[in-house]
């Protein structure tokens, strides 16, 4: 398995398809297959990565709020990633953590750990969609979706900067997603480069959108997400900071056990 | 001898310059009010009004992402009216590594067990700090050595806990407490070890198919008591005695809904009590109600089956029920109420609070609690020990 993983890989990035090549043939269904194809491979391998995160909120009245947190995240690719994010601020949530083991099928499973109670619970997932600690993020928007939970088309080319991105709409399978729609620009480097997020009455809730990139090992992280809100008004930035890949992480330094300890 | 390094200086040193050492601080310094709406009932109790000082920081450290951590929690109270709530413990005085899926902790700690809501009757390896809350959260630190590995799906661990810490007990002037205040400079052990009688427990702690089930086996001192009599001068001694005991806990979510039990079956081998007890219950979360606040109900069933020689306890059968209110504001206010109800002798233990941060670094929680029911039981032995109580904090 990891040697076909080996495989895979080196041929993506010997034979790098260019994005004119990925869209050249086949209907709309195919195109996005095709692109989607080429960013997983490029993407995958990357084993573990851990950062800080400061998350700043903006609403339109000028208030201001600050958190920071570390993310830890394990590639565990078919199955469905799993994430652990560690709270350093507001003072109140300092020492809170929250696991989440993402799945492929069914539900994905959370636990939360409190410092004050010393004690690690599991906590109900129903609210991928709900704000992330008051942010304009969900949890959903945070994670890697799972490019199968979602019907995707490739609808034409935009123009960013000097060059053209690749335009794909995503519709989930899922009928409780919080989104009718999503729309993702892809660059020229097939990152993704904005995110538009359409509500269940098919209007533009909020733009993602990934700026000042990193090469992280082989890979591009974005070191800037911004999130607006376009009907609110707010926003929410997240800056991302030592950035690091392959801390040699384990299933088990994800275990609900391990949380708190 | 002047010029050559200190070792511990080398090993400061090494450990700084790993890419990721991270030093965290967190915890808190507390005045609490406490006010206490009607007139103690037994002799020597004061009427209670009083602000206590509480200093609880936290301290961590992680050394190569996590793989090696260092914690530690003093924490102390200065009651003006309870000279036995005035107390000092550490909480936690702990080194623990992990890799490649293999565990290892030693020190003092805070090992919880349990996944009720409102009580756990498995939540057996830490001593309850009785003086610093009634309802069982508060928990002493206990001396561990922990030895486990798990692959992320299954997790064994191993605790040997080679020195047993007494209950604490409110005092003559305390409140709220029961008739009579227990003695707890005269206790009992069942062995001439006392209280360093070891433990020992084994716990499997399984994570498959969206449940998480925990099994485990404990023999040592109970850290419980039985209240004996001294007829001499008429006070009252804990005495602590051997036990053994296998507890299992499961639960299970599901969107909003997650579904808990816990249970135990023991025996202690002195005088031959054998029972069981434990819970179950669910709780539901409703997400954004409006404005973003969440609304979680909890509902839990509560049994114990042991006989009147054995220590007490509040929780023979009782179901409880509780409202958490999340309003998700800057101030991340938070509002729980809930009520243990016997359904055989109807007493009621209700209590309330409300908190919020103001800024950065404050935060203010206010809180109350109710006790009624017949003499005889615990929450009737509190019957007039109704208090509120405010706590402004500062956060570390």
């Amino acid at each position: 398995m990891k040697t076909a993983l080996c495989l895979a890989l080196l041929c993506s990035t010997a034979y790098a398809r260019s994005t004119d090549e990925l869209v050249a043939a086949g209907t709309p269904e195919q195109k996005a297959q095709a692109v989607l194809d080429e960013m997983g491979h490029r993407n995958a391998g990357w084993r573990d990565f851990t950062a800080d995160v400061q998350m700043s909120l903006q609403d339109p009245s000028g208030g201001n709020a600050e958190r920071s947190f570390t993310v830890k995240l394990l590639e565990k690719g078919d199955s469905g990633d799993q994430s652990l994010i560690v709270f350093s601020s507001p003072s109140d949530m300092k020492g809170t953590a929250v696991l989440s083991h993402a799945s492929a099928s069914g539900d994905d499973e959370q636990w939360l750990y409190l410092p004050s109670s010393h004690r690690v619970k599991r906590i109900s997932s129903g609210n991928r969609n709900g704000s992330f600690v008051g942010s304009e993020f969900s949890f959903e928007d945070l994670t890697s979706a799972d490019a199968r939970k979602y019907r995707w088309q490739y609808t034409g080319q935009e123009t960013c900067g000097t060059a053209k991105c690749l335009v794909l709409s995503a519709v989930p399978k899922d009928a409780s997603s919080a989104y009718s729609r999503r729309v993702i620009v892809v660059d020229q480097e097939l990152r993704v480069s904005r995110v538009e997020l359409y509500d269940r009455k098919a209007q533009l809730q909020k733009t993602l959108t990934y700026a000042d990139w990193q090469k992280v090992g082989r890979y591009d992280r974005a070191r800037t997400w911004t999130m607006k809100n376009a009907q609110s008004g707010k926003a929410t930035t997240l800056h991302f900071s030592t950035m690091k890949l392959d801390s040699k992480y384990v299933a088990a330094d994800f275990g609900p056990d391990k949380l708190g300890n | 001898m002047s010029d050559s390094v200190p070792i511990w200086l080398l090993v400061l040193t090494t450990l700084a310059g790993c890419a990721i050492t991270k030093a965290e601080t967190g915890g808190l310094v507390a005045a609490d009010g406490r006010v206490f709406f009607l007139p103690p009932k037994y002799p020597g109790q004061e009427y209670g009004h009083g602000v206590s000082l509480v200093v609880d920081p936290r301290f961590g450290v992680d050394i190569r992402d996590g793989r090696h951590k260092l914690m530690a929690e003093p924490f102390y109270r200065l009651d003006p009216v309870d000279d036995r709530r005035s107390h000092a413990d550490v909480r936690e005085a702990s080194y623990k590594l992990a890799y490649r899926g293999g565990k290892l902790g030693l020190g003092v700690g805070q090992l919880a067990w349990g996944v009720l809501e409102s009580f756990r009757p498995t939540d057996i390896l830490n001593q309850t700090d009785f003086v610093e809350a009634v309802d069982g959260t508060a928990k002493l630190g206990q001396p561990f050595v922990e030895g486990g590995w798990g692959n992320g799906k299954v997790t064994i661990t191993a605790y040997y806990l080679p020195y047993f810490r007494e209950r604490t007990f409110q005092g003559i002037h305390g409140r709220p407490r029961g008739a009579v205040a227990v003695d707890t400079n005269h206790p009992q052990f069942e062995t001439a070890l006392k209280q360093w009688q070891p433990s020992g427990a084994v716990r499997v702690a399984v994570h498959a198919g969206g449940v998480d089930l925990g099994i485990a086996l404990f023999s040592g001192y109970s850290r419980e008591p039985r209240f004996i009599l001294q007829l001499g001068d008429l006070s009252v001694s804990p005495r602590y005695e051997l036990m053994h005991r296998a507890l299992a806990d499961i639960q299970w979510s599901k969107k909003g809904l997650t579904l808990k039990a816990e249970g135990f079956f023991c025996i202690y081998s002195d005088a031959l009590i054998l029972f069981g007890g434990g819970g179950g219950g669910l709780d539901y979360t409703f997400f954004d109600i409006g404005k973003g606040v969440d609304l979680t109900l909890v509902a839990e069933v509560l049994f114990d089956t042991r006989p009147d020689n054995a220590p007490l306890t509040f929780f023979k059968h009782n179901v409880f029920g509780g409202v958490r209110l999340a309003v998700n504001d800057r101030g991340n206010t938070e509002l729980t109420a809930g009520a243990f109800v016997d359904f055989l002798d109807g007493t009621t233990w209700g209590r309330f609070e409300a908190k919020r941060r103001f800024g950065e670094r404050w935060q203010v929680a206010a809180s109350v609690n109710v006790f009624f029911g017949q003499q005889g039981t615990i929450p009737g032995a509190f019957n007039r020990d109704h208090y509120g109580q405010l706590r402004v904090a500062y956060l570390f």
